[in-house]
């Protein structure tokens, strides 16, 4: 039976197809936003989890900023997106500070250098210029594919290392070491190139395939003032002592900033609690814009199918007339709003992994279409039918027969 | 045991000045097997009755029995169930869903059953090839004439197996070659021991029926057996009877049954002439205790 009521509406769709695609417009809308979006969300996520597989899951980081507030137990309860884009409260000397607190056998600054790269023939404003110092090979675990990173002798040598989409564009070609590149009208020579790694977009500082490093020393003198510092990676000298170094760390970066916590230490995993939480925010919001539009789409269904259960009031007269109960008449009219919004729905889907596929291509976005997010799409979009079906449907079942059959 | 019995049925429509007596306190048996053939002038109330005992519609005062259960105790459902696999009802409008084809309609009382499409095709080709349009099935409706839109309603109504049939003037919208295709129809289920009941405006007719019941303005006035083969007494009295209403759509009513009695169109037209005379100035309604008593 319940194939039957199917194979109905299917019929009575297409019989109007463009009412239909109208009716169903609102639901792709809200489908395609909500599924484009958790994608997304996901996609960072993934990102930033690959990102701390590749900074070594000991590795503290410190940001300069105060990006979270914590509750007693040290947890992170909220986070300020707007502060780690602003805050330079990390300096030249606080570096010292931190290599010398007890307990901290490795820390690498990681700076950015504002300008662009140019080789004799292409300029690239994309390019991600970073400093740092030799120890950060081993802190950020990204491999060298060709040629070496720069070591402690090298401290201020006009030397960088590139990433293979830099290699591309600057000079086009894998390997192309030993050639120049100017930054701030200065040339360095290209020593490396690293391994092609996952982008991250979000901590754009550590996307690598689109980085040029040099050493921090080399960066301090491309003007008056000092790179400014995006984040120290530190690895404790013990790794069951983290949790001791970290207040170390603080204790001493509290004194040397006059007792002002303006600044960030984040455990491996917090990185990520800190990152999710963020785009779990954003996702939600967008998510209950899309709400809105579903709801608005809902609301589309249960319009035309009023209408629809009116124009057709003398059908409802003759199936009632040879037998249709109440029951049946409700589960037909339910079922053709259920087929509606969930042909929107699986619309949307399709419209949403085309949409996801495309941000891919052209942008440095990652959106990543999981089964749970089509499958609660799907599940979204026929309760909306349900709801929004159940009152044209009831309205339909308790059509009077002799009433609907003398209807014009 | 009578299949079909109403008890003081009235059916009124509207309220306070406004309200129309369809039916007035009705009291009528039909036993299985009888085929009868109801009669009556336009707006008395023969339409609204089948609807009542069809179970679309539910009489305002009174009670129907139908197979030994009253009618109005019974739950939506229950009734849905009776109309669909006790009684087959056929339309004067025929009542076809414009868009399914012939043997989707036909099989249509099927679907709200429980039975394999498979089936249900089945069944509905066996009655189509009964009522001759086998070669018909995947038609629509509207490519169908007439006539053959009313077999393929009959197919419907009968597709279930109902035991009773009734056919609101079922020949009223075709012509006499067509009618007479249906009431053959009917007069073979009649045989095969099925309850008949027909509405219609053609004396003619009632020489199919074993019973004729004559209904003017909600109420019973006649009631009589009536040999098969034969024209009924009492039909054939009520067109001496006929034309009394002044209504012009009425005389549309009766010029379809003068046309079947001989000089019948002489008949028409002074029919026409008195129907104008009548229409400006209102005239008393006829009684109709006097037949009431003959009976
Ligand atoms: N839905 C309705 N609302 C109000 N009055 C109605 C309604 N249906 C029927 N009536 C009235 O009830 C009376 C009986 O109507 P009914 O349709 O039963 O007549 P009928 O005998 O079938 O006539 P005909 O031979 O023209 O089909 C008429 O006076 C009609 O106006
Ligand atoms: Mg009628």
């Amino acid at each position: 039976m319940f194939k039957g009521y199917i194979k109905m509406a299917i019929t009575s769709i297409r019989r109007s197809k463009w009412r239909s695609l109208l009716t169903m417009f609102g639901v792709i809308v809200g489908i395609v936003s909500v599924v484009t979006t958790v994608s997304l969300g996901e996609g960072i996520k993934h990102q930033v989890t690959g990102e701390i597989k590749s900074y070594g899951s000991d590795v503290i980081t410190i940001r300069p900023g105060r990006l979270v507030n914590r509750d007693q137990h040290g947890k992170v309860k909220s986070v300020n997106i707007i502060n780690s884009f602003t805050a330079n409260t990390i300096t030249n000397a606080d570096l010292k500070t931190i290599a010398g607190t007890h307990g901290v056998k490795q820390s690498v600054p990681l700076a950015i250098v504002s300008g662009k790269a140019t080789s004799e023939s292409v300029s690239d404003d994309n390019a991600i210029i970073m400093a740092t110092t030799p120890d950060a090979l081993q802190l950020i675990n990204q491999k060298i594919e060709f040629g070496s990173f720069f070591t402690d002798t090298d401290r201020a040598a006009h030397a960088v290392i590139i990433g293979p989409k830099i290699a591309q564009d600057l000079f086009q070609e894998n390997v192309p070491i030993g050639r120049t590149l100017k930054v701030r009208g200065q040339e360095f020579v290209v020593w490396g190139v690293f391994q092609a790694s996952s982008s991250s977009p979000i901590t754009a500082a550590t996307d690598f395939n689109k980085s040029i490093v040099m050493p921090y020393n080399v960066a301090k003198s491309l003007s008056d003032s000092p790179p400014q510092i995006s984040q120290v990676l530190v690895r404790a000298e013990n790794t069951s002592q983290i949790n001791q170094t970290i207040q170390n760390i603080t204790i001493e970066l509290k004194r040397a900033h006059g007792d002002q916590e303006d600044f960030t230490i984040l455990k491996p995993d917090e990185t990520l609690a800190a990152t999710s939480s963020v785009v779990t925010l954003l996702t939600s919001f967008v998510s209950g814009i899309a709400g809105i539009s579903l709801f608005v789409g809902g609301i589309g269904i249960m319009n035309i199918m009023l209408v629809s259960v009116s124009e057709r009031t003398r059908e409802i007269g003759i199936r009632k007339a040879v037998g249709a109960t109440n029951h049946q008449i409700l589960s037909q009219f339910l079922t053709e709003a259920m087929v509606l919004s969930i042909t929107g729905g699986v619309l949307g889907i399709i419209i949403a992994v085309i949409c996801s596929y495309l941000l891919r291509i052209f942008t440095s976005l990652t959106p990543i279409v999981t089964l749970p997010v089509i499958l609660v799409a799907t599940g979204v979009s026929l309760l909306v039918g349900i709801i929004f079906g159940v009152i044209p449907a009831f309205q339909a079942s308790r059509k009077d027969p002799i009433d609907a059959l003398r209807y014009e | 045991m009578p299949v079909i019995e109403l008890k003081d049925v009235s059916k009124l429509y509207g309220f306070g000045d406004a309200t129309t007596i369809a039916l007035d306190e009705i009291t009528l048996r039909i036993e299985k097997g009888e085929f009868v053939a109801i009669m009556g002038p336009s707006g008395s109330g023969k339409s609204t009755l089948m609807n009542i005992i069809g179970v679309l519609d539910r009489p305002t005062h009174g009670t129907y029995i139908l197979n030994d259960r009253h009618v109005a105790r019974l739950r939506s459902g229950q009734q849905a169930r009776l109309r669909r696999d006790k009684i087959g009802f056929i339309f004067q409008s025929f009542n076809l869903l414009p868009r399914l084809n012939v043997i989707e309609n036909v099989a249509l009382p099927l679907a709200y059953k429980n039975m394999t499409q498979v089936r249900r095709l089945k069944r509905a080709a066996t009655m189509l090839e009964r009522v001759g349009l086998g070669d018909r099935e995947y038609f629509l409706p509207r490519q169908l004439s007439g006539g053959q839109l009313q077999r393929a309603a009959i197919a419907r109504a009968l597709v279930s197996d109902p035991s009773i049939i009734i056919a609101d003037e079922p020949t009223g919208n075709l012509d006499s070659g067509s009618s007479r295709v249906v009431m053959e129809l009917l007069s073979d289920l009649h045989k095969e021991g099925n309850t008949i009941l027909l509405v219609t405006h053609n004396p003619e007719l009632t020489r199919f029926a074993s019973r004729v019941v004559y209904v003017q303005d909600g109420a019973v006035i006649g009631d009589e057996q009536s040999a098969i083969g034969e024209v009924s007494k009492i039909a054939r009295k009520m067109i001496t009877l006929l034309p009394k209403t002044t209504e012009e759509d009425d005389l549309a009513g009766v010029s379809a049954l003068m046309k079947s009695i001989p000089g019948g169109d002489k008949l028409l037209s002074q029919a026409r002439k008195r129907g104008r005379k009548r229409a400006t100035k209102p005239t008393k309604r006829r009684r109709k205790t006097n037949l009431r008593g003959k009976r």
